[in-house]
């Protein structure tokens, strides 16, 4: 057998895993106050401890964002709720891979969106259609729904019916400018993040984001949003 | 898409540099084609952004924890001992003959080990012996990353809001706000004493207890708080760096400008009765003639002119009666449920009924406890302020949007460094007021129509044009 380099032994120190973590190390994070935890000592604490109050709070901090990301890639209730369950059972079974490396939410929207990308796959789901395709018809314009609004009081922007237009125009974006748009302005991430969490450039990112603007900028005119 | 497209886009989403932002803004404020092309977009991310946030339902996730159960150890769960044996195997089956590297691997790897903890062991063991001994007050909050200990004061500076997190809940401290913290054990939320300011109280997963102004107020879980303590205080920094002056008679804020800044300032054209009178006025490096510019402005309101000269107030006669207690007190309920205590006399308060969701109190009637109504349009506007930086509170207000609407006296919105005020500080922007008051670069005077990122568009007094001028210029 051959034998090994240095370089190979460099290799071999251990990565801060959850995998790794010291009893020393749980013991201070046991010390810690809840909400002082970080989602690598959550980890740590269930891979290590088998700690089903940790994964429960670590699921309760980060439901939403993986949820509502979810749901506004399928946007299915029934299927969201399958791919988030899955998510997060695919966390548990990686968990003593993850390192600290990368934001434990960049990690967890990785997932998620991987598992939602096989739902289209699997489900053979259009991914794009064109956003003209309107839920309102054509006999319905957002002109129409102005009527009898006060445009200075902004209203008109949180009608029920504006709301649905914009998010059914939102699912039917191209995928690569949803998923940026959803993870920009829902979940309020920075473009450095986004960038991680989609594998791809910054600029790139920041594009789809603007591309995504304008095409539902294009659409809401065209409905008669001024 | 265009240039021209890309590039608006690029400013309401805040992606293009200042420069450029601010080149951009001063074609706005002529082109009206490019207003409107704006007034799209913007109307188009406010729609997108209306758009609720989605939840996983709680049965959601209970069945995910049922689905997760009690698993079994890990096969990847084994404990420090069994790893130093498998990697000793590896070692011994990687590498020759076994006693060779037995040695080898000793003397690399396990002595070099050992040694280091002694010496780390040794090390901490002469630190301890000689470290003084230090109590270390324990942690009930945290603020900006920072702990908070027992009893402590946590205050915000004038323009920069803060927020006190703990394990069941949070409070955002507006700025010019303090409140002292009490511990109450490690999972329970923390007690809070509130000195000035204002605050949105948020008790998510536990009641809160808080007093103010001699009253105590339990707030339910899952409640929701307001509390505007608006109290005579004053801080003014030598350097005039801060000045935070509120509800302060006239008298004492001129005491104070000759302490700080060597102001000899003459009142003695200015009655006794309306010395006593209240002002308030925020700012930050002010200079002195910035600073007697904000005092005399804030008093403008009682009569008060300059006189003949810089160093003189004088009264015209004209000033009217104004609310002039030392306090005033608001407690609202945004969300929930809450109950206000005072000596024997108790109130219930609820977000769900109108009827009764808000006190009011001052220093003429501490006493006088009874609940008030607030439209939801007032309960708004007690947390406008929370708009800070897109904090959620922010999502409360439905009337609010971009800089361009037009915002009610007393509203402050802090976005960035763009500290926007309503009738008080040094810093006045009156939104589709009556008056051309606001002095501009070149002697001018004008009157604020429009608020942007990073200046504003004014009507300029006696013309008939619409100007963009920075925020810098402004200062200047």
């Amino acid at each position: 057998m051959a034998r090994r380099t240095s370089q190979q032994q460099t290799e071999k120190v251990p990565r801060p895993t959850a995998r790794n973590a010291t009893a020393a190390e749980l013991r201070a994070i046991e010390n810690k106050s809840p909400q002082d935890r970080s989602d690598f000592d959550l980890l740590k604490l269930y891979v290590k401890k088998q700690s089903m109050e940790a994964f429960e709070a670590l699921v309760q901090r980060h439901r939403r964002q993986v949820y509502n990301f979810i749901y506004k890639m399928v946007g299915r209730a029934e299927a969201a709720e399958d791919i988030f369950q899955e998510t997060f059972l695919r966390v548990i079974k990686n968990a003593h891979t993850y390192t600290p490396r990368a934001k434990f939410t960049t990690w967890c929207l990785q997932i998620a969106r991987n598992l939602s990308l096989d739902y289209f796959k699997r489900e053979g789901l259009r991914q794009h259609v064109s956003i003209d395709a309107s839920p309102l018809g054509d006999d319905r314009s957002i002109a129409g729904l102005l009527q009898g609004t006060d445009p200075e009081s902004g209203e008109i922007l949180v009608s029920r019916e504006l709301v649905e237009e914009v998010r059914q125009a939102v699912t039917q974006l191209p995928e690569n400018q949803r998923e940026a748009l959803v993870l920009r302005m829902y979940e309020d991430l920075p473009y450095a993040e986004i960038a991680d969490v989609l594998g791809s450039p910054e600029g790139t990112v920041k594009y789809w984001v603007h591309e995504a603007v304008n095409a539902l900028a294009k659409h809401l005119e065209r409905k008669g949003l001024k | 898409m265009d240039e021209r497209r890309e590039k608006l886009i690029a400013l309401v989403l805040g992606d293009i540099p200042g420069d450029d932002a601010r080149a951009l803004e001063a074609r706005l404020a002529t082109d009206a084609d490019l207003q409107a092309e704006r007034a799209l977009l913007e109307n188009t991310i406010a729609a997108v952004r209306a758009v609720p946030g989605e939840d996983a339902s709680d049965a959601t996730v209970q069945r995910l924890m049922k689905a997760v159960g009690e698993p079994e150890p890990s096969e990847h769960d084994e404990g420090i001992i069994e790893q130093a044996i498998e990697a000793v195997a590896e070692e011994l089956v990687e590498d020759g003959p076994a006693k060779i590297i037995r040695v080898n691997f000793l003397l690399r790897r396990v002595l070099p080990r050992v040694a280091a903890v002694a010496v780390i062991v040794f090390v901490l063991g002469i630190a301890v012996m000689f470290t003084p001994r230090v109590d270390l007050a324990p942690e009930v909050a945290r603020v900006d990353g920072a702990s908070v200990t027992d009893g402590e004061l946590v205050e915000s500076r004038a323009g920069s809001p803060r927020t006190i997190s703990f394990a069941t809940g949070e409070v955002l401290l507006d700025g010019a706000s303090a409140v002292r913290v009490y511990g109450t054990g490690k999972y329970s939320a923390p007690r809070f004493e509130v000195e000035r300011g204002r605050m949105v109280l948020t008790a998510s997963g536990d009641e809160i207890q808080v007093a103010v102004a001699g009253k105590n107020v339990q707030i339910e879980r899952g409640g929701m708080l307001a509390i505007s303590y608006d109290r005579a205080y004053a801080n003014i920094s030598d350097n005039g760096s801060l000045v935070e002056v509120q509800r302060m008679p006239i008298s004492e804020v001129a005491a104070l400008a000759e302490k700080a800044y060597g102001l000899k300032l003459d009142l003695s054209g200015i009655p006794e009765n309306i010395r006593r009178n209240r002002v308030t006025f925020y700012g930050s490096e002010l200079s002195k003639d910035e600073f007697l510019e904000s005092f005399v402005e804030a008093s403008s309101k009682h009569g008060i002119r300059f006189g003949k000269d810089q160093n003189s107030l004088s009264y015209t006669g004209a000033s009217r009666v104004f609310p002039n207690e030392e306090w005033a007190l608001e407690i609202a309920v945004l969300e929930g449920s809450a109950e206000v205590v005072g000596g024997d006399d108790s109130v219930a308060l609820s977000a769900d009924d109108a009827a009764s969701n808000s006190v009011v109190l001052d220093a003429a009637e501490p006493d006088r406890l009874s609940p008030r109504s607030l439209e939801p349009a007032a309960l708004n506007d007690s947390v406008v302020w929370a708009a800070a930086a897109g904090h959620e509170l922010g999502g409360r207000l439905k009337n609010v949007r971009s800089s361009a609407d037009s915002l009610p006296g007393g509203t402050v919105i802090y976005a960035d460094k763009l500290v926007l005020q309503g009738d008080m500080g040094p810093r006045i922007f009156k939104l589709d007021g009556p008056d051309f008051d606001f002095p501009l670069p070149g002697g001018r005077k004008g009157r604020v129509v429009q608020l942007m990122s990073n200046g504003a568009l004014f009507e300029v007094k006696g013309e008939v044009v619409r100007e963009f001028v920075p925020f810098s210029q402004i200062k200047e």
